[in-house]
């Protein structure tokens, strides 16, 4: 009796101490063992980045470059002229004595991941399958394969299934440069323009040309990857890997350190450093093609902002004085960034001038002095500027990252609403996510607008139409709803020029004319912030750890 | 007549609250919460004396993340801000949301607890049902989806009674859904004073039922308000906090929980950036402590039994 | 007289029944509501952010479901609640027309397993602290006990979990600090995927489980303390006369009624509860989904998961409800 007594007792009272006990030592050995993990053993490497794609279907989102950009092929595009050891789809081009007929010569043999061969037939089909909408109702235009510059094509045609031709109707680059990505036709024809749009998830495992097949997608997690036994330079020597997708960068760190990650991307300045001081991690820095920007709302009518101040250029242009580039690129960015100027990105060296004879200065006075020369004073002495209605100013500033570009940091959001709120014109700003944000700075007639200032970014490619995109009339990209008659005719000679010194001077002239208009004002073309482990696996790029372009160096990586 | 009442009314009233305060700080834990919560209030109230203005990103002055050190007590923020000035600042803010906001709740779950005591029946039964579903409901994720939505129907232009919008919508949202607890609370109060003797000798005289309640049930409610009144200053703090970490707060006018949401997004948690994080949640969890500790003593003080924890 | 007894227990329950069948309408009508009386044209609200996302097919079936071009009552209410008894809670925008019900269902394992481990290490731990603290007022053990969990109900449980995060996971690199699973799990064995689960449940579970022992000890403990003085058990102790062990079961027993109450309150905000935290760890629960959905503002689903919660919170109020009943004869 009293040996039941006690017993029950100690377990009373120590029932707590006892069930923890239990809890504890069931658990210890298999946490022990879970470092297994992180371990180089089954050859798959773990990428990470912070995007968001929703749908693997190109025609359908820009948001899926990444990681579509490992399955398909563009038929050139910017890495394989950049280097000759990445190409794409064709394994050669030429261009005509015309300027007009372009040859592509694709690798023969070469076979879809299903083992189906992949010919010029495909590149053609891709082609004329986008060629084909335009005009209708469900014109591909929405997504990273559109219809941008295929109205300058006159003909596609596969003369034979290693040979592609292309007639332009003016001489252009656009062969060259353009960036769809090469779908097979066996799995596309089918599909309705409609579908190709929307509902058409394409869903893993997709079959494409590149290195890398995605094998499974989940959208706010993952796409796994296997390697692409077709593949024309041979089967990958990895075993695939898996590319994760974070909402922020803080993970991306912690997978690195911890060794869960063997490459991360977009990391934030103070993870950088951080990371720099790891033995076992190796921090990259590249400049890009990206650029960061404070859009006006210039629309007039459907979707117009909160004050007609928005739609006058001397209003824009002293406001361009009152930005500090410099300190936007040393503060926020902590050094990372070129501080942002023209339209131009610093990468296109081909583009790229300091337009020092008609840049702007960063003088808060000169800019309150301007604002007052075009017409809003203070009038009532409130501090706040009144526009020429007589209403003061109160500008709504939307902000936000759509997948695939640069994230603009919160601070250079807060010193933009700091040096306006200096010069009397208060600002209150709302974050959206990248969903949110793309619906509300999509055009008018789609249903956006109704904000004054956005602060975004756009990452394309180096080409120069790509460089101008952001001026041109009804175009998905121009966030600004800018409409600019003598800058749409400029952009369209562009298209149409292949030959270097006209491209120059057109788009210098071009880049000119939207900087004294002003409706944007460029804030930091910011770099690429990326970091790679040294063990597991060797053959990362030593100028770029991996590809912003391409799916290098993915399709040559080995296990060591 | 009136000159003698006025005489003989203050010592009494004053000698009660010199009891009450002396009863209350016989309870340790509540001087310890009363300490402190007269450091945050004079933080609130004069921050620029205590730190200066306000950094912004544009008048930073430190290095980027550094650790405490002398010209930083707290260390800085990812943009070079020192944080022990946004702490300070940001006490203005959250204090005065959860303040005002516990105002509106008090005065709503007062009125209708009042009034659906003291009239009884059929008022009773639709107050309590209407309050029974304010319990009833998630009330942080009605504040989270209601913010969005008002900030975009309120605009988010100028101010409104003095406070920015976004501010306004919070303080507005927290108020309206955190009556319930109190209502309860004093309905059960009132049916228990309303057969007292004195209410019923105020109804034969003639009092009118509004004079009734403000004059004489009122002021006998006041001690359980307050008592609960601190609880719900503790939920409101910790629902601002945690509405503004999810990113509903101003980031250019950030209170605590603004500039945890502003740490987290920094990376700071993954750069080991700890004082960047600590010192705001630190703030948050003392005001909040405080007010829980007084709030029970209070309840010690005017139900010596019987205790009111949520 | 049995039968009159039992017949009044009956309609006692049967009353508590048709107040929470009640209470879920009202619920449900306040959803619909919400996110319906937006000035301007609410169709667009709801619909707007999905024009680049789902067809137009779609969008006008969606339009005709919800009967967003009748009159707001009764003929839209009516559409709404039908169509939610049906299962059919709408399209996402954000997760490109998804439907609300399949996302929703997708992700309340992972906030389960989060919320429900962390409730159950509270209440073990909390309730016995709790209890054993209130027994022996006013001792060393008390002060402390009780101090300390003050201060853990005081503390936003996200803040806890950065901090959490910044000690274990970036200082000492014990423990993941973010998501549910490694991004390799996928291809090693099931025991290897529990541990990682396992590994990657501690922290976030951690930080909710010390904000809720402190709610539960100082529940208990009040329960305990209120039940310890009076006038018997302080006698009898008095006396002597009973072993301190019967003595405190028999308290103990007495003092569960308002602690069994918690519980099953708690239960109904088990997902609400975990919010922040899961956006803190990048848990992929309902919490998270809510963050998204707010963020991207995508209403439908916003609607989806405030039914839901809404419905669990009714759900557990009548649980509770219907448990005092039962435990409390007084009740009856």
């Amino acid at each position: 009796m009293t040996l039941n007594a006690s017993t029950q007792e100690v377990w009373f009272r120590h029932r707590r101490a006892i069930l923890k006990a239990i809890l504890i030592g069931s658990t210890a050995p298999l946490l022990m063992s879970s470092t297994a993990l992180a371990s180089c053993g089954d050859h798959v490497a773990q990428i990470a980045g912070i995007l968001a794609p929703d749908t693997m279907n190109p025609f359908a989102t820009w948001s899926s470059f990444w990681p579509t950009t490992f399955t398909y092929d563009f038929l050139v595009g910017v890495d394989a002229q950049r280097h000759s050891d990445r190409k794409g789809f064709a394994e050669e081009w030429s261009v005509a004595e015309d300027s007009l007929t372009w040859t592509f010569k694709i690798w023969p043999g070469m076979k879809w991941s299903d083992g189906k061969p992949a010919t010029a037939r495909d590149a053609a089909f891709t082609y004329n399958y986008l060629r084909d909408s335009i005009g209708k109702p469900d014109e591909l235009n929405i997504g990273w394969n559109n219809t941008g510059g295929l109205e300058l094509v006159e003909k596609i045609a596969a003369l034979d299934d290693e040979t592609l031709q292309i007639v332009t109707k003016t001489p252009t680059r656009w062969p060259v440069d353009n960036t769809v990505m090469i779908v097979p036709e066996h799995i596309w024809k089918d599909v309705s323009y409609a579908d190709a749009r929307s509902t058409f998830r394409n869903d893993p495992p997709l079959v494409g040309t590149g290195p890398m097949i995605i094998a499974e997608f989940q959208q706010g997690q993952f796409a796994r990857m296997t390697p692409n036994a077709y593949f024309r330079t041979g089967q990958p020597p990895i075993a695939g890997f898996v590319f994760s997708f974070f909402p922020s960068a803080d993970s991306i760190a912690q997978g690195l350190k911890s060794g869960d990650l063997d490459y991360g991307m977009n990391l934030t300045p103070a993870q950088w450093r951080d990371l720099s001081k790891d033995d076992g991690i190796v921090v990259g820095q590249a400049r890009i093609e990206a650029r960061n920007y404070l859009a006006f709302n210039t629309a007039s009518g459907e979707g117009a902002g909160s004050t007609n101040a928005l739609q006058d250029q001397a209003f824009r242009d002293a406001i361009g004085y009152a930005i500090d580039q410099n300190l936007i690129a040393e503060r926020a960015f902590r050094g990372h960034a070129d501080p942002g100027l023209g339209l131009v990105v610093p990468v296109a060296k081909d583009y790229y001038s300091d337009l020092a004879d008609i840049r702007r200065h960063f003088d808060l006075e000169e800019a309150a002095r301007r604002l007052d020369a075009a017409g809003y004073k203070d009038i009532n002495g409130d501090g706040v500027r009144e526009d020429k209605e007589g209403n003061g100013f109160q500008l709504e500033l939307i902000t936000g990252t759509s997948s695939g570009t640069m994230e603009t940091p919160i601070a250079a959001v807060q010193l933009v609403a700091g040096w306006l709120g200096q010069i009397g014109i208060p600002i209150a700003v709302t974050q959206l996510d990248s969903g949110a944000v793309q619906a509300r700075t999509a055009l008018p007639s789609q249903g956006g607008g109704k904000w004054d200032l956005y602060i975004g970014g756009i990452w394309l490619s180096p080409s120069a139409p790509d460089l101008l995109v952001l001026g041109q009339k009804g175009v998905r990209h121009n966030r600004a709803y800018w409409q600019n008659a003598k800058f749409d005719e400029l952009a369209a000679e562009v298209a149409k020029t292949a030959q270097l010194e006209k491209s120059q001077q057109l788009v210098d002239e071009a880049v000119r004319l939207i900087y004294k208009e002003a409706p944007y004002i460029m804030l930091a073309y910011p770099f690429m912030l990326d970091a790679r482990r040294k063990d597991c696996f060797q053959g990362w790029g030593t100028e770029d750890l991996v590809s912003m372009w391409s799916y290098f160096p993915f399709d040559r990586m080995k296990a060591m | 007549m009136t000159n003698k009442k006025a005489i003989t009314r203050s010592p009494p009233r004053a000698r009660a609250i010199k009891s009450f305060l002396g009863q209350l700080l016989v309870h340790n834990s509540a001087r310890f919460g009363l300490m402190a919560l007269v450091v945050f209030f004079a933080m609130a109230a004069m921050p620029a004396f205590l730190v200066g203005p306000l950094q912004t990103a544009i008048n930073a002055m430190g290095d980027f993340l550094a650790p405490p050190s002398f010209i930083n007590p707290l260390g800085t923020d990812e943009v070079g801000r020192d944080v022990l000035n946004l702490v300070v600042h940001g006490a203005r803010t959250s204090l005065i949301i959860a303040l005002v906001s516990t105002v509106i709740s008090l005065v709503v779950g007062t009125t209708v607890g009042m009034a659906s005591g003291y009239y009884g029946r059929w008022v009773d039964v639709w107050l309590m049902r209407i309050t029974d579903f304010f319990f009833v409901i998630p009330s942080f994720v009605l504040a989270l989806v209601i913010t969005p939505v008002a900030v975009g129907v309120m605009g988010r232009s100028g101010d409104i009674l003095g406070f920015r919008p976004s501010l306004f919508v919070i303080i507005l949202v927290i108020g309206l859904t955190s009556w319930a607890f109190v209502a309860r609370i004093v309905r059960s109060q009132t049916l228990t004073l309303r057969e007292r003797q004195f209410v019923e000798r105020a109804r034969v005289v003639g009092t009118s039922n509004i004079k009734i309640m403000l004059r004489h049930l009122l002021p006998n409610l006041v001690p359980q308000i307050a008592a609960n009144g601190a609880l719900v200053v503790a939920n409101a703090i910790y629902t601002e906090t945690a509405l503004s970490f999810l990113g509903l707060g101003d980031p250019l006018q950030p209170s605590w929980g603004t500039l945890l949401s502003l740490a987290q997004r920094a990376g700071a948690a993954s750069s080991g950036a700890w004082w960047y994080l600590g010192a705001p949640g630190l703030c948050v969890v003392i005001v909040s402590l405080s007010f829980v500790i007084i709030g029970n003593a209070l309840d010690d003080i005017f139900n010596p039994r019987r205790r009111v924890i949520p | 007289m049995a039968g009159g007894s039992g017949g009044r227990a009956g309609h006692h329950t049967g009353r508590i029944i048709f107040r929470a069948a009640a209470t879920l309408l009202m619920v449900a009508i306040l959803n619909f509501l919400l996110f319906r009386v937006i000035p301007g044209d609410p169709a667009n609200m709801l619909l707007a952010g999905a024009r680049s996302a789902i067809t137009i097919h779609q969008i006008e079936a969606q339009r005709q479901s919800w009967g967003l071009d009748k009159p707001l009552i009764p003929n839209q209410l009516f559409s709404y609640v039908s169509a939610t008894l049906q299962g059919d809670l709408g399209y996402s925008f954000k997760f490109r027309g998804r439907r609300v019900s399949d996302l929703i269902l997708e992700r309340i394992p992972a906030t389960l397993a989060l919320a429900g481990l962390a409730q159950l290490i509270a209440i073990t731990i909390g309730v016995t602290l709790g209890i054993i603290a209130g027994w022996r007022r006013g001792g060393a053990v008390d002060n402390i006990t009780t101090g300390i969990s003050l201060a853990l109900y005081s503390t936003p449980p996200f803040w806890l979990g950065m901090l959490l995060v910044v000690a274990f996971s970036t200082m000492l690199g014990w423990l993941p600090g973010y998501g549910a699973y490694s991004a390799g799990a996928a291809h090693v064995g099931i025991l290897g995927r529990l541990s990682d689960h396992a590994r990657h449940l501690i922290l976030p579970v951690l930080a909710v489980t010390l904000g809720l022992i402190g709610q539960y000890v100082v529940v208990a403990r009040a329960a305990m303390s209120d039940v310890v003085t009076e006038d018997y058990i302080v006698t009898a102790r008095a006396k002597g006369l009973t072993n301190n062990q019967m003595l405190m079961r028999h308290a103990f027993r007495n003092a569960m009624l308002p602690v069994v109450t918690l519980i099953t309150l708690n239960l109904g905000y088990v997902v609400a509860g975990a919010i922040t935290v899961e956006s803190v760890f990048a848990w992929p629960g309902i919490g998270s989904l809510t963050v998204e959905a707010l963020n991207a503002r995508d209403y439908p689903v916003l609607q989806g998961i405030f039914l839901l919660l809404g419905a669990s919170i009714v759900f557990a109020n009548l649980m509770a409800d219907l448990i005092y009943g039962v435990l409390d004869p007084r009740v009856r």
